[in-house]
């Protein structure tokens, strides 16, 4: 990338629309899955038992995970959408959404080794909160998420954010 | 502090404090699990692979014929006993499943078993086995054979709960899982009974 690139993408970051852009829609898609998933815990610590990621004597963690998931994607959506901790906040749902993906693939790998039909007819509710979904279209769906998340990241801009309009302490 | 350092002391704050979050809500919800719980008794999953289970004993013979043998082995792991669909039809035809000789157990949650459970089928929801560990206890010493079954095909809340009535003194050889489920009970065209036990209100099966 050229440093005039540079300098044109920094412009358009001072003007706080691609921060607020990635922001409300990873904010909200965040909170909207999070929230699908909090009134059937036992739902979802269904299909998350079927990664088989966690040991089957390791309940506790598994059970930690039904339960404290949805709430932290949650968390994390109000506080992109509030503008609060946003580094924080971008940060977790990129680690977050790494392991989501990686566990994903690895479980349509599973599948696909067994034979019977091609990568991309490949479906399943991955417990995402969407319901069924093709292989082929969330693991795209989540690199975008991830793109959100680094312009998140990216940002020097605080334009539109709760956190801007707080008093800073005293130096 | 670095705009990375800071990045990391900011992930590291907002995943601990939602983390936190999430596990106090469960502790004040009604739907709330219990985290020491182990809801997926017996271990095995359905994408075990065969060389993890031992093979199927030959009291399972008389079910091999109709279901599918991985299923059949699975259930052994377990120390689990399989019924086909005619082996639940005759108990259900039974004059002593009145007498609750043979007991029925619906392992599915409230919604579907109020949707449309086999008649006269207790529920025990083994998420919630709280609500239900009473009635079992009362149940497990005076039947003669207790038939536990959920939605049939990849559904194994069926197992889970004939291992926790196992684990709350049955006799493993008066268990019966019912592996077609309320699926296959629905496709042959047996009655289904809605709302609570005996409520006597059958499923209008007439488009």
């Amino acid at each position: 990338m050229s440093a005039s690139d540079h300098t044109a993408l920094r412009r358009l970051d001072a003007t706080g629309l691609p921060l607020l852009l990635s922001r409300l829609v990873l904010g909200g898609m965040f909170i909207w899955l999070g929230a699908s998933k909090i009134s059937d815990p036992i739902s979802f610590l269904k299909l998350i038992r079927e990664y088989g990621l966690v040991p089957p004597d390791m309940s506790v963690v598994l059970n930690g995970m039904a339960v404290a998931l949805p709430w932290l994607e949650i968390w994390c959506g109000v506080l992109l959408l509030l503008g609060v901790a946003i580094r924080g906040a971008g940060a977790s749902t990129l680690l977050l959404l790494c392991i989501f993906s990686f566990a994903i693939l690895l479980r349509a790998l599973d599948i696909y080794a067994t034979g019977g039909q091609s990568f991309c007819e490949i479906k399943f509710d991955c417990g995402c909160g969407a319901g069924e979904q093709f292989v082929c279209a969330k693991l795209p769906e989540n690199l975008g998420l991830m793109l959100l998340s680094f312009v998140v990241l990216w940002s020097k801009s605080r334009r539109f954010c709760l956190a801007s309009r707080l008093p800073k302490e005293p130096s | 502090m670095s705009p990375t350092l800071r990045s990391v002391f900011e992930m590291t704050l907002v995943l601990g404090t939602g983390l936190g979050v999430g596990l106090i809500m469960n502790a004040v919800s009604e739907n709330g699990l219990d985290l020491q719980q182990d809801y997926f008794p017996g271990g095995t999953s359905r994408t075990a692979s065969p060389a993890e289970v031992p093979p199927t004993p030959e009291s399972d013979s008389s079910a091999a014929g109709s279901i599918d043998p991985e299923l059949l082995n699975r259930l052994a792991s377990k120390g689990l006993t399989a019924a086909t669909f005619e082996e639940v039809v005759e108990r259900f035809e039974d004059p002593m499943y009145a007498y609750e000789a043979y007991v029925f157990i619906d392992a599915r949650d409230d919604d579907h078993y109020s949707q449309g459970h086999i008649p006269g089928a207790h529920q025990f929801d083994h998420y919630r086995a709280d609500r239900y560990q009473e009635a079992m206890l009362q149940i497990i010493p005076t039947s003669m054979e207790i038939v536990v079954y959920c939605n049939g095909g990849d559904c194994e809340d069926s197992e889970s709960a004939a291992l926790f009535l196992l684990g709350l003194g049955a006799d493993p050889e008066r268990i019966r899982v019912f592996t077609g489920g309320i699926t296959e009970w629905t496709e042959r065209g047996m009655p289904l009974e809605q709302g609570a036990r005996n409520s006597g209100v059958m499923l209008d099966k007439t488009p």
